[in-house]
Parts: C-alpha cells; sequence; structure tokens
C-alpha cells in the first residue's frame, strides 16, 4: 500500500476537491431574484432579458441575468453552452422550424404574422464574394412549404455594405429596408413573381452631408408586423463628435417620411444617456438622469 | 487493468519528488503572497493614516484608496509564478516522460518494453499520469484557496478588507478562468482539449521513436493534421457555410471531433509502440 | 523452439540482418557466433520483440510476437536497463510487482550466491555486479526462454567465472538459452549448438557435439575456419 501512497494521495485529492468545488460554484449560481408582472401582457416576459450589476460598497460587484425562468451569475454561465444569447422567439424558431432556420442568424430579418414567416439577408455570394445578392426566403407556417429567392441588390456598390435592418409586408410584397454606407434604402419585394419589383431610397448621405450616418432605432418586437421604420441621421465632425441628430419614421404603406421632434429642454452634448426604442405605432426615448431614473418620452 | 494501474502508479512515483516539491513550492510562495500583499497595503495604510492624522483616519482611507481583497493577491509574481512554473513542468514532462525512458542514463525502455503487458498500456499509463498530476495540481489549488483565504482574512483587519467568498474571488480573476473555469461543463472541455493535446504528442513522439528522422516530420504533420481536423467544423460552419449549423451542433461536432482526433491518436499510437517503435 | 525464418532487418539503407534462418530449441544453449557489426544483438533483440523486423517472421513456440511472449521468454541485455536511482530491492520488488512468474526464492538465492548488497543503487554498481543482477533479473524468472547478450563483456575472470557458474548449476537445464558471447573458451563446453553470423547471415549452423565427433574440431576451430575465408 505504501508504493501508492502518492497514487492514491492525488485521486483522493482529484475526486474530493474537483467535484466540491463545482459543487459551491453551482450552489451560489442563482442569486434569487424573478421578474415580477406589475402590469401588462405576461406573454410578452419570456422575451425580456435583463443583465444587471449588483454593486456595493466594500462588496464585489456582481453581474447576472434576470429572465422570467429566474437569475444567474453570469460569471458561473458555461461560455460553451451559453452560445444561445438568442430571444426566445427565435429560439422558437429554431426549435418548431428547424430546417427552415438553417443559415438563417441575422434576427432583424425576420418577419412574421399568422400565415408565414419571412426571412431576408443580404450576403456576399459564396463563390464571387465581391458580389452580394438578396436572399429571401419564406415559410408557410400552414403547409410548412418553404419558397427561396436570390436576387440582385439594386444600388449595390462595393462600398455600400448593406445589410438588412427590418422585412415588412403590405399585401402581397415583401418590404426589406436595407442599410448601407450611403443610406437607406427599401426594397419591394414581389412574393408571386419572386422579385425585386421596385426599390425606394429613403436617405441618402450625399444629400445629408459627407459625415452623416444612419442607424436604426431599437425595435421592441424585430419579427412582429410593424408599419414604421424609425431611424437616426447623425452628422458628425472630424474628430466623431455629433453635429447634428435627427430621428425620423418611415411608413411602409404611405412610403412617406417624417421627421420627429426632440423635446426642447435637451442638450446633445448629453446624447451619450439617451435611449430610442419603437414599437409598431410610437417611439420612445428615455433620458437616464444622473442620480438614478430616467424621463420618458413619447414622440 | 491491474498491470495500467501498476505503471500509472509507477509512472506518478518516478516524478514524485519534482511533483510534491512543486506543491510545496506552491504553498510557500502563495502564502508568502497572501502575507506581502496585506503588508504592503497595511503599511502604506498605516503611514497615510498617521501623517494625516485623520479622525476617522482608516475609514477615510479605505473611502479614498479603496479596500484590499482577497483578489489583490492574486496578480503577484508570488502567486501566479508556481502556478506558471507547475504547468512548464508538466508541458516539459510531456516529452521528457518518453525521452528519459530512451536516453536516460540506463535505457529503460527495454525493460518498459519487456513488460509482460499489453504494450498500449505503457501509452495509456503515461497518458494517465500526466493528466492526473495536472488534476492533482488543480485540486492543490482549490484546497489552498479556502486555507489561503482564512490566513487572509486572519491577517487583515476588518475595516480594510472587502469581503468575498472564495468562488467569488475565483470567478472575478481572469486567469483563473483559465485553470478553473465557472461552469463545470467547460471544465470538462477544457481539459478534455488539453488531453487530446497530450495523446497527439505523444503519438507524434511515438512516430519519430518508430521511423527516427522521417518520423520527426511525420510526428509534425500528425500534429498539424489533427490541427486542421480540429478547426475543419469551425471553418466549414462559421465561414464558409455561416449559420448552416446551430450553435449547439456546431459545439457538439467540435466535440465529437476532439473525441475523434483523441481516438485515433491512441489507436496509431499503440500500433506505433507494439509494432513499430524500436529501442 | 525459437523459430527464426527468413528475417531481414535494415536501417535505413543498411541490411543488418538478411534473410537469417535458424532455430534455437528448448533445453538447448546455442550460441550466436560472429564478429562484431554481424547482427547478433539486434538478431536478439529482434527476438525479444525489441526491434521490429523489416521481412520475415520470428516464432516462439509456433507463435508471433503478442504480450504473452514476456512469460516465455527472459532478454539479458549487455547494459543496464534498470533505473539508475533504484536500488537492488527495489528492483527486485518492482520485477515482483510486475512479473506474475518471478521466482522470489530463486532471485533470494542468486541474489546471495552473488554476493550483491540490497542497498546498491543501479547506478552504482560495477560492470560486473551490474552484470550479475541482469542475470538475476532473467533467470529468476520461470520462463523457457532465455536470452542473453555478451553476458561476459568486460568484466573481471573472478565475475565471469561466477557467471559460467551459473550455467553449470542447472539453472538454465530445461530451458532453451541463446547467447552471443565472444568470450567463447568460457562456456564451449557449455554449448549444445553454434550459429554463426556473417554480413547478417547465416555462414554455418552446427551442433557442438557433432562437429567434435565427426571432425575432431572445437568450436573455435570452425570459426576459424569460416572468418578467415
Amino acid at each position: 500500500m505504501r508504493r501508492y501512497i502518492n497514487l492514491l494521495v492525488i485521486l483522493v485529492a482529484v475526486v474530493a476537491a474537483i467535484p466540491l468545488f463545482y459543487t459551491a460554484l453551482a450552489a451560489g449560481k442563482d442569486p434569487g431574484l424573478v421578474l415580477k408582472r406589475v402590469s401588462g401582457n405576461e406573454n410578452e416576459i419570456p422575451n425580456v432579458k435583463i443583465t444587471a450589476m449588483d454593486s456595493q460598497e466594500k462588496r464585489l460587484n456582481r453581474m447576472f441575468s434576470i429572465t422570467s425562468s429566474g437569475s444567474h451569475d453570469l460569471r458561473r454561465e458555461s461560455s460553451f453552452l451559453s452560445l444561445d444569447e438568442d430571444p426566445a422567439w427565435y429560439k422558437q424558431y429554431v426549435k418548431q422550424y428547424p430546417r427552415y432556420m438553417r443559415g438563417k442568424t441575422d434576427q432583424g430579418g425576420f418577419y412574421e404574422d399568422k400565415q408565414m414567416i419571412a426571412y431576408a439577408e443580404i450576403k456576399p455570394q459564396p463563390l464571387h464574394r465581391s458580389r452580394v445578392a438578396l436572399y429571401v426566403g419564406v415559410l408557410d407556417k400552414k403547409t410548412k412549404k418553404i419558397k427561396t429567392m436570390k436576387m440582385k441588390v439594386p444600388g449595390f456598390t462595393k462600398q455600400s455594405y448593406p445589410s438588412v435592418w427590418d422585412v415588412q409586408k403590405t399585401g402581397n410584397e415583401l418590404k426589406v429596408a436595407a442599410g448601407m454606407d450611403t443610406g437607406i434604402r427599401v426594397y419591394r419585394v414581389s412574393l408571386p413573381e419572386k422579385k425585386i419589383t421596385g426599390d425606394k431610397v429613403i436617405a441618402q448621405r450625399e444629400q445629408a452631408g459627407r459625415m452623416a450616418q444612419y442607424t436604426q432605432l431599437a425595435e421592441t418586437d424585430v419579427n412582429k408586423p410593424n408599419h414604421i421604420l424609425a431611424y437616426q441621421e447623425e452628422k458628425v465632425d472630424d474628430d466623431g463628435t455629433v453635429k447634428e441628430m435627427t430621428t425620423f419614421i418611415y411608413n411602409y404603406h404611405t412610403n412617406e417620411t417624417k421627421k420627429l421632434r426632440l423635446p426642447k429642454d435637451i442638450s446633445l452634448r448629453d446624447s451619450d444617456n439617451w435611449k430610442f426604442v419603437y414599437n409598431g405605432k410610437t417611439v420612445y426615448m428615455a433620458i437616464t438622469k444622473k442620480n438614478g431614473g430616467a424621463r420618458l418620452f413619447n414622440l | 487493468m491491474k498491470s495500467f494501474v501498476k505503471l500509472v502508479n509507477f509512472e506518478i512515483n518516478r516524478f514524485a519528488k519534482i511533483y510534491w516539491s512543486l506543491v510545496a513550492i506552491t504553498i510557500l510562495s502563495q502564502f508568502t503572497s497572501v502575507f506581502l500583499t496585506v503588508h504592503c497595503y497595511i503599511s502604506q495604510a498605516n503611514g497615510i493614516v498617521y501623517h494625516q492624522s485623520l479622525p476617522t483616519a482608516q475609514l477615510a482611507y479605505v473611502k479614498h484608496y479603496g479596500s484590499i481583497s482577497f483578489i489583490d493577491c492574486f496578480g503577484t509574481v508570488w502567486f501566479m509564478g508556481p502556478i506558471a512554473l507547475c504547468a512548464a513542468a508538466m508541458v516539459f514532462y510531456i516529452f521528457l516522460i518518453w525521452y528519459r525512458d530512451w536516453y536516460g542514463k540506463h535505457t529503460f525502455i527495454y525493460r518498459l518494453f519487456m513488460l509482460p503487458v499489453e504494450r498500449w498500456n505503457l501509452y495509456l499509463a503515461k497518458a494517465a499520469s500526466i493528466l492526473l498530476m495536472v488534476l492533482g495540481f488543480i485540486a492543490v489549488q482549490i484546497i489552498l484557496l479556502p486555507v489561503e483565504h482564512f490566513f487572509f482574512n486572519a491577517i487583515t483587519p476588518r475595516i480594510y478588507r472587502m469581503d468575498m467568498t472564495v468562488a467569488d474571488a475565483v470567478l472575478s480573476f481572469p486567469y483563473f478562468n483559465l485553470l478553473l473555469p465557472g461552469a463545470a461543463i467547460d471544465f470538462l472541455f477544457h481539459y478534455g482539449l488539453g488531453f487530446t493535446v497530450v495523446l497527439v504528442i505523444f503519438t507524434a513522439i511515438l512516430l519519430e521513436r518508430s521511423f527516427r528522422m522521417k518520423g520527426i516530420l511525420l510526428g509534425l504533420l500528425y500534429g498539424f493534421l489533427s490541427f486542421v481536423l480540429f478547426w475543419t467544423p469551425d471553418f466549414l460552419f462559421e465561414v464558409l457555410l455561416p449559420g448552416v449549423l446551430h450553435q449547439q451542433e456546431l459545439l457538439w461536432i467540435e466535440v465529437a471531433t476532439t473525441a475523434i482526433i483523441a481516438g485515433y491518436s491512441i489507436l496509431l499510437g499503440g500500433y506505433l509502440i507494439k509494432y513499430k517503435a524500436t529501442v | 523452439m525459437i523459430e527464426v525464418m527468413e528475417v531481414t532487418k535494415k536501417y535505413g539503407r543498411k541490411k543488418v540482418l538478411d534473410s537469417l534462418s535458424f532455430t534455437a530449441e528448448k533445453g538447448e544453449i546455442t550460441c550466436l557466433i560472429g564478429v562484431n557489426g554481424t547482427g547478433k544483438t539486434t538478431t536478439l533483440k529482434a527476438i525479444a520483440g525489441l526491434v521490429p523486423v523489416s521481412k520475415g517472421k520470428i516464432l516462439i513456440d509456433g507463435e508471433p510476437y503478442n504480450k504473452h511472449i514476456y512469460e516465455k521468454l527472459a532478454f539479458i541485455p549487455d547494459a543496464p536497463i534498470m533505473l539508475p536511482r533504484m536500488k537492488i530491492k527495489d528492483v527486485i520488488l518492482f520485477m515482483r510487482d510486475f512479473y506474475p512468474d518471478w521466482n522470489a526464492l530463486r532471485a533470494k538465492d542468486l541474489f546471495h550466491f552473488f554476493k550483491l548488497n540490497e542497498n546498491d543503487r543501479i547506478g552504482d554498481l560495477s560492470k560486473g555486479n551490474m552484470a550479475k543482477v541482469n542475470l538475476l533479473l532473467g533467470l529468476s524468472l520461470d520462463v523457457d526462454y532465455v536470452l542473453m547478450d555478451e553476458p561476459f563483456s568486460g568484466i573481471d575472470i573472478f565475475s565471469r567465472e561466477q557467471i559460467a557458474d551459473v550455467f553449470a548449476s542447472g539453472l538454465v537445464e530445461n530451458r532453451g538459452v541463446l547467447i552471443t558471447t565472444h568470450e567463447i573458451n568460457d562456456i564451449e563446453h557449455l554449448l549444445d549448438k553454434a550459429v554463426l553470423l556473417g554480413d547478417g547471415k547465416v555462414l554455418r549452423k552446427f551442433y557442438t557435439e557433432d562437429i567434435r565427433s565427426s571432425e575432431g574440431k572445437s568450436v573455435v576451430d570452425i570459426m576459424r575456419e569460416v572468418y578467415r575465408q
């Protein structure tokens, strides 16, 4: 037995210490926080995930996430298994329509209504990386049939770097809003004809000025039907300071673009504290206050 | 099985003196780190508190300069140095565990080859002993941490201290994430991959031992091909065909690929040591 | 029976063994003879499974190489093969631990016969004592065949006599012994068979008793004839 002492000591240490360590780690995983409904539609909660930091004096900061199924310390999450940072609706699509969902990674490119799910993406063609195409995949939810389309992208140049911002449906057409370096275009894709039947430039850098850049505002539900596309035009200095910021909404049905007026008592200097989000009808603006909390505006 | 255990035991006993010396260095050095870190902080605090004659001196010091935490002891050469030393020793020993049997003062490989055991037990025993010794170092670190934490708390006045659990300290120090990832499954993935690398190196060494000069090239080629195979699913499904596989599916394919690499390394290594390796 | 059948061994382009064929029977002492570099040691290593052959077959009691050959065969090399830091008692424990057919009683007898000190480290032993330890390790295994590579090489006359006594003592009785040596005179009287090698080939093989009775010649006489041609 004495000859085996080294092996036994190492074995016992390994078998005891490592599992014990991870048991202790797992035990402290859940800080016990839950999402409680105060008012509103409970069905929207599965999509909500709050990342929070617990910061107290003389205590180590902790980062954790809170969903409707509970909370856990982010540091104790597997970096391999928590690859799925995707929202609940996306995971549901993957689960329900695995074949359709293959290759569809851009969440902004989805649209869902009662009859169908559509997905649009502008990406380089496999063997001609300098050329891009608009790929559209439509799933009929009832028959499970999948229609795929591949179309040339009008208005594309090598400097464009286009990407799909939003997909909506009006009648038998998909409206695909694409952000590019040069501005924003909305393509009309006819579903019966499987081709682009028109496109409209709704914002153009050439007109706005050399240093203009465009960003889409965050949507509450990226895959749900929506009448509007909300975006921001920022004009920046040579050193990157925002000189001018304008918020627009484009109506998919009327094809009209409207400029939104921001509250009067705010300064562009505080634009880092501004947060915008929009749903089907309204654009919301939140301005975080210095001592916590936020002012909310309905634009 | 008995022969395998005897061989593992023998391999571990051969390295035992160096192994336990490294453990002893780790213990001494890490406790020194805790002591020096706390001593340094308190000396500084006492110096400033004394000079400024602040009424609620210590509290004010902490508010201005910050508390000391157990994590502060980690980021020193005294603490991380022995960990690096143990890691370097094990990397070196992955090669030495074979070459010492051929090029040591006596050619012990004769005796090993003439043992009445399946020859691939020699291969597996060396791999198992490397794995056990690495995990042993990890276990020693896990055992040391609460003891060091207790020592830290004992020598640090409460007023200066930021309290935390050992787990919190470990999870908050980036370099520890490599050794002790936050989730058990990550631990298995990390060390499973590491063990596979050891197996690939072992097989490459046996290629060299079987074919000498040609074997060096074969060994390097083997290592390179294993590396390419490991990255192929990632390259295929992240670069060439992005999104075709869901992330979880890609992960499990990588796990399967790693298992395949480990499997054929063992098979090839076993074949080489039985039929091709020469004394 | 050990059967070496058309064995060829190459190191790179150099052919060390060239279609070598001979047998060594159980109960006989066979000597492989040849000048330096004729492949004697390589032959023993190949039989002991320590060196793979390029062509040909080696069978031990009709079976090709497998792990069980070390239950039938022991190889006693001319160099130390145990760890230098090990003491003789540790080596004996090691052998007892790994070899099911280790004969502890015989090991004890040989240990006392050779007058060894159990606390001596292998690395500190003289060449003579090292040879004795190797012999002890090989002969304490209950195996059918013992291969010995230059057991008398570089050791003093008294140690050589002790080792030669081992042959005469009956410890190798009923076993097949395959030995290589330059010191023919020490054991010629014990040999049953001789195989003369040259350039990796068998030049001549014969039973010593037959040569003595038919031609009246010794092994050394035959060696002179063969190697001076």
